[in-house]
């Protein structure tokens, strides 16, 4: 069985657990598996924002976004590989929710742009609080 | 425990979010591209949107700019415009919610500065006929099963669809709404039991 290739494009946040408090600290971290000499990558955009989810109009709303230059990504301190990466100190809302009718869902992205105008994208979910979902805090 | 995501939320559904299916899209945007004026017509929720935004995309694949007019159902109007080549195709999806005098003045626009005009309609307008979309079992069906497979739910069936279509009276998007409501249920319930 043959190993699968590298993505493209990952982004991660900096917990495997993936949950957060508000006022707490999000990293979010992006490695690129495109070969830089076949495939120049001029910017690299990380996004952290919150989106509504269900069956009406959404909401998104973005709270962090930068531009990085990915050729900065292979810079070294004491031996190890430094990745840019995105620091962000959460908000107190909107909490994370998973409604019937509406979700509250946060996330990061990350989009990479070619230079031939090429992108690609990947997105990773986070959970803000600890909100029950709907129909765990019903009385009986 | 969040319950998966839901292959029916709106985001998935709206127009730009699922390509049109059944339609001969490039040849539609080839023929908008020669010049013209336009109407894509049918009833509500059978793709009308969904088939705007697959030719815009397919415009600006040809490098055609475009300037689109999403009348919003209480009268907003969201205008987003795409570069390209040339003169714009002037798109106006919506043309039932604006009146007599809005109508009159996208014709005008489009005959001034635009390459080609294009509008959504419930009843024809009048305008060269462009596609009439309409939603069959085959068809629902289909866009089902697709959401399914992005998603990689089995929580519904594609054939599910078919009841729901019936009960709302063809608008394939009330009936996608109605299995949203369904998935929901079934993952509460699977998350419950687990």
């Amino acid at each position: 069985m043959s190993a699968a290739p590298p993505r493209a494009l990952t982004v991660r946040v900096d917990r495997t657990s993936a949950r957060y408090e508000p006022g707490e600290r999000l990293e979010v971290s992006f490695e690129l598996g495109l070969d830089p000499a076949i495939r120049p990558i001029e910017r690299v955009e990380i996004t952290v924002a919150w989106r509504t989810e269900g069956k009406g109009t959404e909401d998104v709303s973005v709270v962090a976004h930068e531009r990085f230059d990915p050729t900065a990504a292979t810079a070294t301190t004491a031996g190890e590989t430094k990745r840019p990466c995105l620091t962000v100190t959460l908000p107190a809302t909107p909490l994370s929710y998973d409604g019937f009718l509406v979700k509250v869902r946060w996330f990061v992205r990350a989009r990479a742009f070619a230079n031939d105008g090429d992108e690609w994208s990947d997105e990773a979910p986070f959970e803000l609080g600890a909100v029950a979902p709907w129909g765990e805090n019903k009385e009986e | 425990m969040s319950a998966p995501a839901n292959p029916f939320a709106t985001r998935r559904l709206r127009p730009g979010a699922l390509p049109f299916v059944g339609a001969p899209v490039v040849e539609l945007a080839q023929r908008v591209e020669r010049g013209g004026s336009f109407e894509i017509v049918g009833p509500h929720g059978t793709g009308k949107s969904t088939l705007t935004r697959s030719i815009i995309g397919a415009l600006g694949d040809r490098d055609v700019a475009v300037t689109l007019f999403v009348v919003r159902a209480g009268g907003g109007v969201v205008v987003e415009r795409s570069p390209g080549r040339g003169p714009p195709v002037h798109v106006v999806d919506g043309f039932d919610d604006i009146g007599p005098a809005g109508r009159a003045w996208h014709a005008l626009r489009a005959c001034i500065g635009a390459r080609a005009l294009v509008v959504t309609a419930h009843v024809s307008r009048g305008l060269a006929p462009l596609y009439q979309t309409a939603v069959d079992d085959a068809l629902a069906e289909r866009v089902t099963a697709m959401l399914l497979e992005r998603s990689g739910s089995t929580l519904v069936r594609p054939d599910e669809v078919l009841a729901a279509l019936r009960a709302r009276g063809g608008n394939l998007r009330e009936a996608l709404f109605d299995l949203y409501d369904a998935h929901e249920t079934r993952a509460r319930t699977a998350a419950a039991k687990t």
